[in-house]
C-alpha cells in the first residue's frame, strides 16, 4: 500500500468510526489477535465468537474507496459472527486490498464469483448504527458497538493463519 | 372515496400539526445536507448518475428476459424462486412457507414491499409472531402505524414521542436519550432474533447474471435476520433485477449517497443462497439452510406498458421524497399509501387493491387495466415544481411522468368538467377570439356583489380575497408596461 492510499484509509476509516489499526510488525499483530481472541500461540483460527462478546473474523480484503471490511463465504461463520459480536474485529492482508467496489467485483467475477466467493458477499462499512431518531447518529443498533480493522502483510499472516489463508486464496489467484 | 378527497381530509390534519411539521422538516432538512454535501464533493457524480440512469432503463426494457435469467441462476443456487402476480398470491406464498416449517416466530427487515402486500397482518391472523426489527419500524409497529416515508419510517416523531411508545407498550423507564431508546429496542429484539425461525427481507437489487440478491441497511438488523433463522424469504418487485454483477458498483454508490448521505451502507449484503450444509467441524448455527425469493408483479407488468413506465427504474431511496415541498408539509401517512410523493404518486394507482380492504377504485368510470385507475392518482397534488427531476439518482423524469398521470386522469373526469376545459382550451387556440372573451367576461364580472363572486368560486376563496377584477387582460398589461419584452 502507498502512503497515500494508507492516509486516504485512515481518513475514510475515521469518518466511519472504524478503528483502523496498520499492524506493521509481528508484535502488533500478537496484540491484535490476543486482545481479539485471546490468541497467543499455534494457529489462529479464521473465525471465533466469544462468550463476552468479542468476535474476530479473517477478512477477505478491504475496499479502499469507503475503508469497508469485506467477507465472503470462504469461511461459513463469518457472517454470524460479524453481526453477532458486541466488538467486531475483522483482519485483512495488506495486498487484498482493492481500490473500489467495481475492481473487487470485476476480479470476483473473472474468478468465476461462485466459486471465489461462496454464499455471499457482506461489505461492512463501519459498527452498525440506526439515525432513525431524530437523525441522531447511535452506533451499536443491533450488530457490533465497535469495527476494529487490523491490516497486515501477507507475510506475517501466513505463519499464523496456515491453511485458512492459503485454501482462501487459491479461488481468488 | 375519492382519493383527492381523502388525501386533502388526512393534509388538513397534518397541516395543523406542528410537532409533525417540525419533526419532518429537520429530518428531511438533515438527510438532504449531507446527501448535498456528498454529491457536490464527488466529482464523478454525474457521471455516476449517467451509469445509473442506464442501467435502470436497460433493466425495464429488458425486465422479461431479466427476470427468466435471475430465476435461472436462482434456481441453479438453490434458491426457491417464486413469483407473484398479485399481493394475495405472495401473501399466500410466505404464510405457505411459515406453515410448512411450523414457524412461530417472524423477524423482518425493512421491506417496503412486505408493507405494500400488508404481510404482516394476514401472518399475525395465522397466529404468527411477527416483529419488524428495524428500529423506525419497530417504533411505528409498537404505535399500529405504517411507516410515513420508504427509508427512515420513523421520520415523524422525535424522541419524546419514540420514549413514550417504549415505556406504553414495552414497559421501559421512560427516556429520550436517543442511545438508550436504541439500547432497549436492541436488546428486546436481540432475543427475538436468537429464537426467531423465520427472516423476511425485501431485496434492493436482484442481479441476474449471478442470481445474487443484495440487501443495504446501517443497523445490522438484516443480517442478523437473514443469518440466524434457519429460513430466509426475500420478497421483492420484479422491477429490482439488474442485468450484472458489475452494475452493482455503481448502485451501491449512489443509493446510500441519495438515501442517507453516507458514502457507504454500513452493510451491503451480496447473497448467493442458502448456507453451504454444517459439516462436523462447522457449527450448525448459521442459516439460512433454505432461502426462497418472492418475484412481486401487483400491477407493474401493467405499469410497464403504461405512459409512466420509467417509475420501475426507482432506487427507492427516498431522495424525492425529503426534496418534496409538499411531503416536507405533510408526511407520508396524508398520501394514504405506503410509496408517498413522486415516486409513490406515479406508483400506487398501479398497485392491486388488496381484497379484504374493498377496492380502492373510482367509482364511476372504467378500469384501464387490473386494478388500475388513472382517475386513482394524486397527479394533481404535485406542484410540478420538478425539483424531484434534479435529485432522482436513477434521473427519472418525474414531473414529466406525473404530468401524463394528470392528463390521464383528466380524461377520466366528468363529463361536464371535461366539456369545459375543452371549450377554454378551444378559445386558447384563437388569440382574437380569447382576448374577445376575456373582454366580456371582465364587464360581466365587475358588475357582480364581491360576495356572489367568492360564492361562485369556493375553493379559491376559502381563506383568500378574490383579487379585484383588473380592465386590462395580462398581456395588454405587459405589452404596455413591458413592450420590449413582448415579442
Amino acid at each position: 500500500m502507498t502512503d497515500t492510499m494508507t492516509a486516504s484509509l485512515t481518513e475514510l476509516c475515521s469518518a466511519s468510526n472504524t478503528e483502523l489499526r496498520m499492524l506493521t510488525d509481528p508484535h502488533a499483530l500478537a496484540d491484535l489477535l490476543a486482545e481479539a481472541l485471546d490468541f497467543t500461540e499455534g494457529i489462529a483460527p479464521p473465525t471465533a465468537l466469544l462468550e463476552d462478546g468479542r468476535g474476530f473474523t479473517l477478512a477477505d480484503g478491504v475496499i479502499a474507496a469507503t475503508g469497508s471490511v469485506v467477507l465472503t463465504g470462504r469461511f461459513p461463520d463469518a457472517r454470524r459472527v460479524a453481526f453477532l459480536a458486541e466488538t467486531h474485529y475483522a483482519l485483512a492482508a495488506e495486498e487484498e486490498v482493492h481500490r473500489d467496489l467495481a475492481t473487487f467485483l470485476a476480479a470476483a467475477n473473472a474468478a468465476g464469483w461462485r466459486s471465489r466467493v461462496g454464499h455471499h458477499v457482506t461489505f461492512i462499512t463501519g459498527p452498525s448504527r440506526t439515525a432513525d431518531i431524530e437523525k441522531i447518529m447511535v452506533l451499536g443498533a443491533h450488530g457490533p458497538r465497535r469495527l476494529v480493522l487490523g491490516i497486515a502483510p501477507l507475510a506475517l499472516l501466513r505463519p499464523l493463519f496456515g491453511d485458512a489463508l492459503d485454501s482462501r486464496r487459491k479461488g481468488s489467484s | 372515496m375519492n382519493v383527492l378527497r381523502a388525501f386533502r381530509r388526512r393534509a388538513a390534519i397534518a397541516l395543523e400539526d406542528r410537532e409533525l411539521n417540525d419533526n419532518i422538516r429537520r429530518s428531511t432538512g438533515m438527510t438532504l445536507a449531507k446527501r448535498r454535501r456528498l454529491a457536490a464533493a464527488d466529482p464523478d457524480y454525474d457521471e455516476l448518475r449517467e451509469k445509473v440512469a442506464a442501467i435502470r432503463r436497460e433493466s425495464l426494457e429488458r425486465r422479461t428476459e431479466l427476470l427468466a435469467e435471475a430465476t435461472r441462476q436462482l434456481t441453479a443456487a438453490g434458491v426457491q424462486v417464486h413469483t407473484a402476480a398479485t399481493a394475495e398470491e405472495a401473501r399466500r406464498l410466505v404464510a405457505e412457507i411459515a406453515t410448512r416449517h411450523e414457524a412461530r416466530l417472524v423477524v423482518k427487515g425493512k421491506s417496503m414491499i412486505s408493507e405494500e402486500i400488508e404481510l404482516t397482518p394476514l401472518l399475525q391472523q395465522r397466529g404468527l409472531e411477527v416483529l419488524e426489527t428495524d428500529l423506525g419500524e419497530f417504533i411505528v409497529q409498537l404505535l399500529g402505524q405504517p411507516p410515513s416515508h420508504i427509508t427512515a419510517p420513523a421520520l415523524h416523531l422525535n424522541r419524546r414521542q419514540v420514549g413514550r411508545v417504549f415505556s406504553d407498550k414495552l414497559g421501559a423507564d421512560y427516556t429520550e436519550i436517543p442511545e438508550e431508546l436504541t439500547e432497549i429496542a436492541r436488546r428486546y429484539l436481540r432475543a427475538k432474533f436468537l429464537e426467531a425461525d423465520i427472516g423476511i427481507s425485501g431485496g434492493n437489487f436482484i442481479v441476474a447474471e449471478t442470481g445474487t440478491l443484495a440487501l443495504v441497511e446501517n443497523e445490522g438488523n438484516i443480517g442478523l435476520g437473514t443469518t440466524l433463522p434457519r429460513v430466509h424469504i426475500a420478497i421483492t418487485g420484479i422491477e429490482k433485477i439488474v442485468p450484472r454483477l458489475d452494475d452493482l458498483a455503481p448502485l451501491l454508490r449512489i443509493l446510500p449517497l441519495n438515501a442517507t448521505g453516507q458514502r457507504a451502507a454500513g452493510y451491503a449484503s451480496l447473497l448467493n443462497g442458502p448456507a453451504p450444509p454444517p459439516s462436523a467441524d462447522d457449527p450448525p448455527t448459521h442459516g439460512p439452510q433454505e432461502m426462497h425469493v418472492i418475484f412481486l408483479d401487483n400491477g407493474r407488468t401493467h405499469l410497464a406498458r403504461s405512459r409512466q413506465a420509467d417509475i420501475l427504474r426507482c432506487l427507492r431511496c427516498g431522495s424525492c421524497l425529503n426534496i418534496c415541498p409538499i411531503f416536507r408539509h405533510l408526511g407520508g401517512h396524508a398520501y394514504g399509501s405506503v410509496y408517498p410523493a413522486a415516486m409513490g404518486v406515479l406508483l400506487s394507482p398501479w398497485l392491486l387493491p388488496i381484497p379484504h380492504k374493498g377496492a380502492r377504485v373510482w367509482r364511476g368510470a372504467a378500469v384501464s387495466g387490473p386494478g388500475h385507475h388513472p382517475g386513482n392518482s394524486l397527479a394533481d397534488v404535485c406542484a410540478l415544481c420538478a425539483a424531484c427531476d434534479e435529485i432522482c439518482p436513477a434521473m427519472i423524469p418525474l414531473s414529466d411522468l406525473i404530468l401524463s398521470a394528470r392528463e390521464d386522469k383528466g380524461r377520466t373526469a366528468p363529463l361536464m368538467q371535461r366539456a369545459a376545459f375543452r371549450l377554454f382550451g378551444g378559445f386558447t387556440k384563437h388569440p382574437r377570439l380569447f382576448a374577445f372573451a376575456g373582454r366580456c367576461l371582465r364587464g360581466g364580472l365587475r358588475h357582480l356583489p364581491a360576495r356572489l363572486l367568492a360564492a361562485l368560486s369556493p375553493a379559491w376563496s376559502r381563506g383568500r380575497a378574490l383579487p379585484p377584477i383588473p380592465d386590462k387582460s395580462c398581456s395588454e398589461t405587459l405589452k404596455r408596461e413591458h413592450p420590449t419584452r413582448l415579442r
